[in-house]
């Protein structure tokens, strides 16, 4: 969503900016993309009061004011008159799917167990914890392997040893298909090189034949066939044909359906 | 009733189990233990290891006394189902352990008869006999390369590096499938002068406690005030105490117990002997006139040997400038230039860092102690500049940091440095005073 209109003009004509426009705009100023500041400005000024959101934004236009200037920190330049001028400025939208990529961190960093005011000082309980604690205790949870020192050594030399072998079958294979590959393109340079008698420049030297240039019709002629793309899509491959599936439907949802 | 195939094939004596080959098979493991045979099993074994339950009792036709089955010894399903009717408990571990460790008192870890454990070995011993061949041919290719004469000279010695860094890869990889190997080295047992046991200890160390080394000198800006950002630093783990206390990195040290006994424990991850230096830098030395910081050198020591099975510096080991008469009559060279200023922190002043650096000197070189012990001056000491002089390599690194205590007057007595009386205060500075802006701007 472009919005052309500068700060400055805004401030001085006083026109309503929606709260997602305004969002966009602090975050567009600040160089972010614009759905990531969207979604990062709406978790970050959550957790800021209403008077430290008001400071915030005030820096910001003040910022604008002196393209970027300031004492305290190094901004990135203002983009806004960037966004006046280029009309393709788009905002980077990413899909909802994604929106937990750019989740900011709601706990403390500090391992050192919060108390609260409000309970007298009990520690603050972490719904995480409780839920791991729950999901790990309940007695139809398998109970956890531990294991003996000999027992976890062989556990652990039969797992190397899976994958050890493992990366050698992998690389067995990528080496086939390497080989399989490079087979064929010697191959093709081979016939590329070849007239219609089957005979390289060399063996036509050799035989005193006389010499032909290699970009005459005759040389590389079956190579240059066997090159073409033309008739390739003819018979298109099954696999292209779309499985019988309940769902997603072709058509997608039908929101005006009725009985 | 023959057993089904499906037992191990590895203990044969299990698979057929008949009463007659179990007599044999029982027979043949009361040999190994002792030499008469007893009638009864509950008379005192005469077995070798006295923990070792006494064999059941030898007869052509089995009397089946139920109260001899061992929970951790019955190995036949006949046995097995006896005990649990009769003593109502169950076997202890698997089927095949149990058979096991009738032959022998300990099975060792590599024959322990583990059907999956003994393919993935098979598998590893394979692919280990493959990098040694690896390893031959790499030595094969380096003693050409080195012999090849028609090279160009820096071209030769890339490739040289090169390869010869392959060739320690190879090395490791031949060996860090082993569990032996993982064994001993976690039982802190491992060689250092080998190469796998000093990666496994490099790594070991760069997991955790480097990491909490270089948080600690980068917060506390060690790096870069005293020395400049280096990439791949620190190298060598160095461990600081005094007399029986370990210093974690950046712990604040009592000056009672940082004044005796400093004692480096430096641990290289490369193979070879070097000779260190060793420098404690004071960053933090109040100077009034300038307000502001100098540096002090608490202790100077070069040419300490290090190698990595070998890195204990206590520095009252090492040797001062007047110490003459080496064993056997050979002069050693001196090592110490400034001998240990215990830390101290005036009262009032805030705490002082006290830095210890480990630096390595080039290849085959020996500082001259005496000719630095004449330059050398406590204070005002810049380690970047004795560092560019010397050209020496900063490889490890540790703090401590002080602050006045009750010890620290006496410490400074007996250290017989002036100043224990004297105390800082801040200077009080004198706010500006308020001037009342035109009113228009904040209307």
């Amino acid at each position: 969503m472009v919005c052309t209109r500068s700060k400055e003009r805004d401030r001085r004509c006083k026109l309503k900016v929606t709260s997602t426009e305004k969002k966009t705009l602090i975050a567009q100023q600040r160089g972010d993309s614009g759905a990531a500041a969207v979604l990062g400005m709406s978790c970050r000024e959550r957790y800021l009061d209403r008077d430290a959101r008001r400071h915030h934004r005030r820096l910001q236009r003040r910022d604008d004011l002196e393209d970027g200037h300031t004492h305290d920190n190094m901004k990135p330049p203002s983009t806004a008159l960037l966004r006046a001028f280029s009309p393709l400025w788009r905002t980077n939208a990413i899909p909802f799917t994604a929106r937990g990529c750019l989740a900011q961190q709601q706990s403390s960093f500090s391992t050192t167990e919060q108390r609260m005011a409000r309970d007298k000082g009990k520690p603050k309980t972490d719904m995480r914890i409780t839920l791991i604690r729950y999901h790990l205790k309940h007695p139809l949870t398998p109970r956890p392997l531990r294991f003996s020192r000999n027992r976890a050594l062989r556990h652990w030399t039969i797992h190397r040893a899976w994958r050890l072998y493992q990366s050698k079958l992998r690389l067995s294979r990528q080496l086939e298909l390497e080989r399989q590959y490079n087979s064929m393109a010697s191959a093709c340079e081979a016939l590329r090189l070849i007239d219609s008698h089957g005979l390289t420049a060399e063996d036509r030297s050799k035989l005193g034949e006389p010499e032909v240039s290699e970009g005459g019709k005759d040389v590389g002629r079956l190579y240059r066939i066997a090159m073409r793309k033309d008739q390739i899509w003819d018979g298109v491959p099954i696999e292209y044909a779309r499985i019988q599936t309940e769902s997603p439907p072709r058509d997608g949802w039908n929101h005006s359906w009725t009985r | 009733m023959i057993a089904p195939k499906r037992l191990s094939r590895s203990l044969q004596s299990v698979t057929q189990c008949t009463n007659h080959e179990r007599q044999n098979f029982l027979q043949s493991t009361r040999r190994t233990l002792s030499s008469t045979i007893h009638v009864n099993a509950s008379v005192e074994s005469a077995s070798t290891t006295s923990s070792q339950p006494p064999p059941p009792p030898a007869s052509p036709v089995r009397l089946e006394d139920a109260s001899s089955l061992n929970p951790e010894n019955v190995f036949t399903r006949r046995e097995e189902r006896k005990l649990v009717r009769t003593q109502k408990i169950n076997p202890v571990s698997s089927r095949r352990r149990r058979a096991a460790l009738q032959s022998t008192d300990s099975v060792p870890f590599e024959q322990l008869p583990y059907q999956c454990f003994q393919e993935a070995r098979k598998i590893l011993i394979a692919d280990r006999a493959e990098k040694i061949k690896q390893i031959e041919a790499q030595r094969e290719r380096i003693a050409r390369l080195k012999e090849n004469g028609n090279m160009n000279e820096t071209a030769k010695k890339q490739k040289l590096d090169s390869m010869n860094r392959h060739l320690a890869e190879l090395k490791i990889w031949a060996d860090i499938n082993d569990p032996i190997v993982k064994k001993t080295f976690e039982d802190g047992k491992g060689d250092l002068n080998k190469p796998i046991y000093r990666f496994l200890a490099d790594r070991k160390w760069r997991s955790y406690a480097r990491k909490l080394l270089v948080q600690r000198i980068t917060q506390m800006n060690v790096i870069p005030d005293i020395l400049p950002h280096i990439s791949d630093f620190p190298t060598a783990s160095v461990d600081l105490s005094f007399a029986r206390h370990d210093v974690q990195p950046g712990a604040f040290v009592l000056s009672e117990i940082s004044e005796k006994y400093c004692k480096l424990n430096v641990q290289v991850y490369d193979k070879g002997e070097r000779m260190v230096t060793i420098v404690v830098v004071n960053p933090d030395v109040p100077n009034v006139e300038k307000d502001g910081f100098d540096y002090r050198c608490h202790f100077l020591a070069a040419n300490v040997p290090v190698n990595p099975t070998s890195g204990s510096i206590p520095f009252s080991f090492l040797r001062s400038l007047d110490s003459e008469g080496g064993q056997d009559g050979q002069v050693e060279t001196p090592q110490i230039i400034l001998p240990y200023l215990p830390s101290y922190a005036q009262k009032g002043a805030p705490y002082q860092r006290m830095t210890v650096f480990v630096l390595q000197q080039p290849e085959g070189v020996t500082l001259d102690v005496a000719d630095i012990a004449t330059r050398a001056k406590r204070e005002s000491f810049i380690l970047r500049s004795f560092i560019d002089r010397h050209r020496l390599t900063p490889i490890g690194v540790n703090m401590w940091r002080t602050k006045w205590d009750e010890s620290t007057a006496g410490v400074m007595e007996r250290a017989g440095i002036e100043g224990s009386d004297v105390e800082f205060k801040r200077k009080k500075i004198e706010p500006l005073p308020y001037k009342k802006l035109d009113g228009e701007r904040y209307r």
